[in-house]
């Protein structure tokens, strides 16, 4: 009877677990590169609008897996919209990783979004 | 399997510790709950046992706060270094400052009761375990909604019914190892005889809760977050199912002298911790990936 129930309480667990994957709901409202976009000239900013007032804590960018230093200036301040200056940047593949805390509720979040450079 | 692939370290870590606080926090909180209410009913030495195991989980649950603290801190910076940030932390802080002072401060009143678990000492503890219950109120999703002081309010009344429940739960085992059945049958049949109000009370603030959570009744069968709830009531009904089956079946055994009712009512009460900690999972795991529909 204790292996069976142990059984259920995993099954139900790993099944909500799953559910989860789906709810993927992600706190960036837009970006400026947009996810996914390929851009013709490479952007000297890095805006991303969120669903609600964020304060913005960690911003990195990787390019093919090497870290892009960029100057991003922490404020305790909350904002929907949130601007990071950008190097110059050459063609490729580029990955943003931000972290945030919601004053709202207090729980901090992170996300990804990519973008490429293609000059041609 | 793919949602867990998807989990990145902090969101696994956050998890865990808040699993780990939820558990030990009210644990304690309720653990000294029991001992002021059934009290009575115990030997001094089951008392004991049961003293020590709520302080060790309360200190557990001041070190898993402190954890929890210091890994959001972690979180928000992106390396294990930003647990040590003085900016990052000061966000943090002012952030949940309240929550977390309350239940640090509520969890070392409870170790009070390793010094003295009676008179002043349980008085010290009672308040201790009013602090722990209170600190779930501020901040969460409930606090978001901007419907001061209502949320708060049934926060904390099915914070306190969980806490009377699960707090029982330990001290309980400890009682099944003695000898003398029928005075463990008369304090698990008083607990069972408070847990029925109990429960209803817990049902009704959560119901409550979840009409204030969600925009329209559809949001609970149609957003995952909805269909999320629905998964933990299925275990609170199993959970349920266990209970009814301890104080309808087991516990009357225990009068009537059959030999097996304190190991059936042994494996029933692992069973029922078992429950619990996979929904206090479940719970960390949602409100930690996800927000209500009310709030979206």
């Amino acid at each position: 009877m204790r292996k069976l129930h142990f059984k259920m309480l995993s099954i139900t667990f790993l099944a909500m677990l799953s559910a989860v994957s789906a709810l993927a709901h992600s706190p960036v409202k837009n970006s400026t590169p947009a996810n996914e976009a390929t851009v013709q000239s490479a952007p000297e900013t890095l805006q991303v609008t969120f669903n609600g007032p964020v304060v913005l804590t960690n911003v990195e960018v990787h390019q093919d897996g090497e870290e892009i230093p960029v100057e991003f200036e922490r404020s305790s301040n909350a904002a929907e919209d949130h601007s990071v200056p950008l190097p110059s940047l050459s063609e490729g593949n580029y990955t943003v990783s931000w972290s945030a805390l919601s004053p709202d509720d207090g729980h901090a979040m992170q996300g990804t979004f990519s973008f490429t450079v293609a000059t041609d | 399997m793919e949602a867990l692939a998807t989990l990145n370290v902090w969101q696994a870590g956050t998890i865990a510790l808040k699993t780990v606080t939820y558990f030990t926090a009210l644990s304690a909180s309720g653990g000294t709950l029991f001992i002021l209410l059934f009290g009575r009913q115990l030997a001094g030495e089951d008392k004991t046992p049961i003293a020590l195991t709520t302080a060790c989980l309360a200190v557990i649950g001041v070190l898993a706060s402190l954890a929890g603290f210091l890994w959001t801190a972690a979180a928000l910076g992106g390396s294990f270094s930003s647990a040590a940030d003085p900016f990052l932390l000061s966000i943090v802080f002012e952030n949940r400052d309240t929550a977390l002072m309350l239940r640090i401060i509520g969890l070392l009143l409870l170790v009070g009761m390793l010094i003295r678990a009676r008179g002043f000492g349980l008085v010290t503890a009672a308040l201790g375990s009013a602090l722990v219950i209170l600190s779930f109120s501020p901040g969460g999703h409930p606090a978001a909604l901007g419907l001061s002081p209502w949320p708060q309010l049934l926060i904390i009344l099915h914070i306190a019914a969980v806490t009377y429940w699960l707090g029982a739960l330990l001290p309980l085992l400890v009682l099944c190892r003695r000898r003398d059945g029928e005075r463990f049958g008369t304090a698990a049949k008083r607990f069972g005889d408070l847990a029925v109000y109990i429960v209803a009370l817990l049902i009704l603030a959560g119901v409550s809760l979840l009409w204030l959570l969600f925009e329209s009744p559809a949001d609970f069968i149609t957003s995952n977050y909805g269909q999320l709830f629905l998964g933990k009531l299925l275990l609170f009904a199993s959970l349920l199912g266990l209970a009814a089956l301890n104080r309808l079946r087991l516990t009357p055994a225990l009068f009537s002298g059959d030999v097996t009712a304190p190991q059936r009512l042994r494996t029933s009460i692992r069973l029922e911790i078992a429950a619990v900690v996979t929904i206090l999972l479940v719970t960390a795991t949602f409100t930690t990936l996800a927000k209500p529909p009310g709030l979206n």
